[in-house]
């Protein structure tokens, strides 16, 4: 029996595996040739000095919910952009390295294909995209995110009124049960697209300028088209400071990162 | 045991049981939910987008929604008639997400002088005296849980008839929810005419 | 020490046909604390997930590991029955039934997790590919659906496998029994009258069916594993968790069949059924995946070790030394330092100690679950985001609910199928006689359950 039945399962599973393949390639091959923006960010690190300005920002674009102090000492709290501190040094001479994260837009995310739903997905201009009416909730995502940028709802939000009043109607208010990340201030990409539309010419570099990169003092975050070879972002990530975080695990980002000058080789500046 | 009898009137009793529940929950509400969202707005210190009760749960999974009750009996079909457009009153169509529903001040320029004296428009009248808006109810509102976030304006400039999502107006009073815009008619629309059907074109 | 046919019968249809109110007591007790779990879960859904212990980073929990912990002990019975059959151990007789139902009812109960943990679990069958006019249909390269797919049809396979052979003994009991026991049993058994032609197909099919169940449960851990394997994840990202979660299901599901016929042996009397020999054959199976699993977890930590990659090495050390230290090392005393010497000591092997060594494998799988997950997602890349996790009383309450909700359905289905295979008994005894009557020298030794069918 066994005989019978070991090049017919293996059979199988090669076709199994080369269908999973061929759908895969085909798919990310197909997004590749549409494409015809390439959305990017660039975090200048030197720039950076750790205000937090787009963290806010970013709670009043995004009707992004608090927690409560409970919840949030629990670890739920929610922060689509948050700077994260590291420290270098023995004390007094301790230096303080910030790196604001947020969703990276992987080009390679690893949230897309563990979700059943397809809730989140690559979309044409190869967005990290978060469709929250069709997430179910197995926070498996947000899991497989390396860089813990997926955020889920424990509870349903809750506006003391009258806050409520200052929730952005372009966005949406997401409920229980879902998760939810950074989408590039996605509302704002789509806002200008119509409007670009409406006026019969194309996007051009600066129409969408996400709300954290907006409201950045030091301007350390540049929003743009990667495509785009005279856009800002393109400039700036031709630069030899520019890196990516955790390259190496093969998520391709879209955020990049210019290292601190001054830092790299250990020296005082 | 229970007899063969005995089993099937249960069975009847259970069904019957169910298509109660099912008829209760699918049951067209009458209630103006707009009565109902006021009172709670008084009495509710916080905003959520947490559903009212377990059964306006059920009802929004089931997409049943309250038929709404309009605070005058307006009539699409008389103001279609005597030649005016969809865009005199919803002018906002064409320029932004929500088409707009006028303000009293504007029904008030007509019908300072027109039909003064029916008993609707002295409703009319008395809203505007008392300066206040008229609380016209949502027809075509998406739930929010399914999170749309719909635009007007592109669907206009793509040629897009109001009558398509809209039903004919000119056989409406006040305005019904001819179309099921659930998200089949949406798609199939977008296929047609080659409009992206990227999830993110109207889900974010 | 023989018993006869009719002895059999009798001994084993009396579950069936007479019950005392011990077993009403036990049954209203179980079923009590299984609507307790109900109402942990309806609670759940109702408020949101935030009354469980999960929180950022730690997204996964109590749920998972109790998923993949049911699971896992569904690999006893039909794995292990299937290649028992295969294999004609004729001592397989009276095991096989209950190892079966072993399968059934925890891969049900491991199959509500997923539900369970749902952050909006009535959109649950949002995994069914059905056409819709959205034209939206589940994503087939996410593992979950891939569980989804593989946990349905090893339970649709195993129930097949299960109720196969109970067909003649519900046709028995038809016989037997008198009132509405006899419609009802009757109408299951599916008009079997015995004759030789149903016998030749009934035989056919359990062999097909023992076939085909066997890669399908092997299928089934290891893509309950690839949901851990397929995201980079420290710890989890790794070629080695198919096999190693395979061996483990089948070390916790043989552990869990010692405990269940332990259980039956002590409850529904079947002393004279489930003999010393039965334990002491599966506690050298135990004792042989007690090994294997030592090694996988070794191999695992070698190479982790080696490897020295820091992202790996922060969840490596957490679960050696840190936090999670405490559990790990309990994990290794429970699964290798206590049932090693328990089942490598023929005189230890006894009942009470396969047993005691079943207990702790079983307590200490569910350990090596919770391990593999709950480090790993609290340890991940950026050490900013570092957590912990702790459970509220919602996830302990429908964790203990899904024992009592198994311990109930065995309870149940002990009182309405004969637990153990009445005909396939008979036939051993039979067949048994047949040799007896060829033999002229009287191997005594070869009694009922002898280690081998003889070559006929």
């Amino acid at each position: 029996m066994q005989r019978h039945d070991a090049p017919l399962d293996s059979g199988l599973s090669t076709l199994a595996i080369l269908l999973l393949v061929t759908c895969h390639s085909s798919m990310v091959q197909t997004m590749e040739s549409k494409a015809q923006k390439k959305w990017a960010m660039v975090v200048d690190l030197d720039r950076c000095t750790g205000c937090e300005a787009c963290v806010v920002a970013c709670h009043a674009e995004n009707n992004i919910p608090t927690v409560g102090e409970e919840q949030a000492a629990m670890g739920r709290a929610m922060h689509w952009m948050r700077v994260e501190r590291y420290y270098q040094g023995d004390f007094p001479n301790v230096r303080v390295k910030f790196i604001p994260v947020f969703c990276q837009q992987c080009d390679a995310a690893p949230c897309e294909p563990v979700c059943p739903t397809y809730a989140s997905y690559h979309t044409a201009e190869g967005l990290n995209g978060q469709v929250y009416n069709r997430c179910i909730g197995t926070r498996y995502c947000a899991n497989a995110c390396p860089y813990n940028v997926r955020f889920f709802n424990f509870y349903n939000p809750v506006w003391e009124k009258p806050l409520h009043l200052q929730l952005n109607p372009d966005v949406s208010v997401r409920e229980v049960g879902v998760m939810e990340k950074c989408t590039f201030c996605v509302q704002r990409i789509k806002a200008a697209e119509i409007t670009a539309k409406a006026d019969k010419r194309e996007l051009k570099d600066g129409d969408v300028q996400p709300a954290c990169a907006q409201s950045c003092p030091p301007k350390a975050l540049v929003f743009g088209d990667l495509n785009d070879p005279t856009s800002e972002v393109s400039r700036l990530a031709g630069s030899n400071r520019a890196t990516r975080l955790l390259e190496e695990l093969g998520t391709k980002p879209k955020v990049i990162y210019l290292q601190r000058e001054s830092w790299g080789d250990g020296k005082e500046s | 045991m229970l007899s063969g009898s005995q089993s099937r009137w249960i069975v009847i009793f259970v069904a019957a049981c169910a298509l109660v529940f099912l008829i209760y929950v699918g049951r067209a509400d009458t209630r103006s939910p707009r009565a109902d969202e006021d009172t709670r707005a008084r009495v509710s210190p916080v905003f959520t987008p947490a559903h009212r009760s377990v059964l306006d749960a059920v009802r929004d999974f089931f997409n049943r929604r309250p038929v709404p009750v309009q605070p005058l009996a307006f009539t699409h079909k008389v103001h279609l008639a005597n030649g005016m457009h969809c865009t005199d009153c919803h002018t906002a169509v064409e320029a932004a997400p929500v088409a707009g529903i006028p303000g009293v001040e504007l029904c008030m320029t007509c019908h300072q002088m027109i039909a003064a004296d029916k008993p609707e428009i002295k409703k009319l009248a008395a809203y505007q005296k008392r300066g206040e808006d008229i609380p016209w109810q949502r027809v075509y509102a998406f739930s929010p849980t399914v999170h749309v976030k719909f635009n007007h304006a592109p669907h206009i400039r793509a040629g897009v008839e109001c009558k398509t999502c809209h039903g004919d107006m000119t056989q409406q009073t006040v305005a019904v929810r001819a179309v099921d815009l659930n998200m089949g008619y949406c798609v199939n629309c977008h296929r047609q005419k080659q409009a992206s059907t990227d999830c993110i074109t109207c889900h974010y | 020490m023989e018993k006869s046919p009719n002895q059999i019968t009798e001994d084993l249809l009396r579950p069936l046909l007479r019950t005392s109110p011990k077993y009403y007591f036990a049954v209203a007790l179980l079923a009590a604390v299984v609507v307790v779990a109900f109402a942990a879960f309806g609670y759940q859904a109702y408020s949101g997930l935030g009354v469980s212990g999960l929180r950022r980073p730690v997204f996964w929990g109590f749920y998972i590991t109790n998923f993949v912990f049911w699971i896992g002990i569904s690999h006893a019975g039909t794995l292990i029955s299937a290649i028992l059959r295969l294999a004609n151990a004729t001592w397989r007789r009276p095991v096989t039934r209950c190892a079966e139902v072993i399968t059934v009812f925890a891969l049900s109960i491991g199959a509500m997790f997923p539900v369970i943990h749902l952050g909006r679990p009535w959109l649950a069958f949002w995994l069914i590919p059905y056409p819709s006019e959205r034209q939206i249909w589940p994503n087939f390269r996410s593992p979950l659906v891939w569980d989804f797919f593989a946990i349905n049809t090893y339970l649709i396979g195993s129930v097949a496998f299960l109720t196969l052979p109970i067909l003649p003994d519900w046709a028995l009991v038809r016989d037997k029994a008198s009132g509405w026991r006899k419609r009802v049993y009757g109408f299951l058994s599916l008009g079997w009258r015995g004759t030789p032609r149903q016998w030749s197909r009934l035989e056919s099919a359990m062999h097909i069916m023992a076939i085909v169940i066997i890669p399908v449960a092997v299928s089934v851990h290891t893509i309950v594993s690839w949901d851990f394997a397929m995201a980079p994840v420290p710890m989890w990202h790794s070629t080695i968790f198919g096999p190693y979660f395979v061996a483990g299901a089948i070390f916790s599901g043989i552990a869990a069949l010692i405990l269940a016929m332990a259980c039956l042996r002590k409850f529904l009397h079947l002393e004279d059924y489930l003999k010393p020999l039965h334990f002491d054959n599966l506690g050298k199976l135990l004792l042989m995946m007690s090994l294997l699993w030592f090694y996988f977890v070794f191999a695992e930590r070698l190479t982790t070790w080696y490897g020295n990659e820091p992202s790996e090495m922060a969840v490596f050390w957490t679960t050696q030394q840190g936090a999670y230290a405490p559990l790990f090392w309990t994990m290794v005393f429970c699964n290798f330092l206590l049932p090693f010497p328990i089942l490598a000591i023929k005189r230890l092997r006894t009942i009470t100690g396969t047993v005691i060594a079943s207990t702790a494998v079983v307590a200490g799988m569910w350990l090596e679950r919770f391990l593999i997950i709950v480090p790993s997602l609290s340890h991940k890349f950026l050490p900013y985001n570092w957590g912990t996790y702790r459970p509220t009383w919602v996830e302990i309450t429908i964790m203990v609910g899904t024992f009592a909700g198994m311990a109930l359905l065995y309870a149940l289905f002990a009182k309405a199928v004969p637990i153990i295979s009445i005909w396939e008994l008979k036939l051993g005894l039979h067949e048994k006689s047949e040799v007896r009557s060829q033999e002229t020298e009287g191997r005594g030794k070869l009694a009922f359950g002898g280690q081998e069918k003889l070559e006929t």
